[in-house]
């Protein structure tokens, strides 16, 4: 909503879901990001606007690599496997070729190869996690990873926090456990429970204090990452 | 990619971290190992790193760059 060039990259093929945000159905003619790495396809033939009309409106366009959804080709996938590095190569001829400003990866839950390459490449990685003991046991592991992969910025986003959880307790339990303060904790809201995932939330529900966090997440990711340190 | 995580010490993680993304020159190569190493990335030890992880398919340059393949 400020003008910028995204594109993301829908990288958790086992369970690819980014598309359904945008109302992206693939056509049997469109190319996915499988095509990409199994096929031979050029990475920019396998990406789509799918830029909504407010933020088109606003100057900005978003881009998707959508991963099929498609059981014989993702259990192909999973079984052949590809070259993890022609996704960081994909990613970066991208940018040249879109003229990116930023590119989100959206991963699998959890570690495999690509949510390392992921971690590798990132300037700044956002973990989201749950206020749940399973959420943190997983979160531990992944910020270990993160910082032997020197990641220049790591934050934690708590989502899904009931209204009987005190914030404040919420996050210095996440600070205490993990030696890094949550950059954003993200209320369970009945209302994106309705919208279940039938559009942007951020779009969907502008005032919503949901919202807020997340754009006073992105404005802290923006100034990190445009002023490196 | 698995194998970068886990290997030691972390300034061979770092080496082959900088082979990643676009790639490195080798002006951003001599600086890793300045900061890593001590020593200039055309220096003898620093020649034979080089060397075994060519061998090794991990690390080449390519005329231009240096990238990393797992």
């Amino acid at each position: 909503m400020q003008g910028q060039r995204v594109a993301i990259f829908d990288t958790d093929l086992a369970s690819p879901g980014i598309h359904v945000l945008f109302g992206f159905t693939a056509g049997e003619q469109d190319l996915l990001i499988n095509d990409f790495l199994q096929n031979g396809k050029p990475i920019k033939s396998c990406v789509h606007d799918v830029t909504p009309s407010p933020v088109k409106a606003a100057k900005g366009r978003v881009w998707l690599a959508p991963a099929s959804m498609e059981s014989d080709k993702i259990a192909k996938i999973l079984r052949e496997g590809y070259e993890v590095e022609r996704l960081n190569d994909a990613i970066f001829d991208l940018v040249e070729h879109l003229k990116l400003d930023y590119v989100v990866i959206d991963t699998h839950p959890g570690i495999n190869e690509e949510t390392l390459l992921s971690t590798a490449i990132s300037d700044a990685l956002v973990m989201v996690m749950r206020p749940d003991s399973q959420d943190y046991l997983g979160t531990a592991v992944a910020i270990e990873v993160a910082e032997r992969l020197d990641v220049p910025q790591l934050h934690l986003v708590v989502n899904k926090l009931p209204d009987c959880f005190e914030s404040e307790s919420v996050k210095q339990k996440v600070k205490d456990s993990f030696n890094y303060t949550p950059t954003a904790i993200l209320p369970l809201s009945s209302d994106l429970l309705n919208l279940a995932s039938g559009g942007l939330a951020v779009l969907e529900c502008p005032g919503h204090e949901w919202t807020q966090s997340v754009k006073d997440l992105a404005s802290v990711l923006h100034a990190q990452v445009s002023s490196p340190q | 990619m698995g194998l970068l995580v886990s290997l030691e010490p972390h300034s061979l993680r770092r080496i082959l971290k900088a082979g990643l993304r676009g790639g490195a020159t080798s002006d951003q190569l001599d600086q890793l190992f300045e900061q890593e190493f001590s020593c200039a990335s055309t220096s003898p030890e620093a020649t034979e790193l080089l060397s075994q992880l060519s061998e090794l398919g991990w690390f080449d340059y390519d005329g231009s760059i240096w990238k990393t393949h797992f």
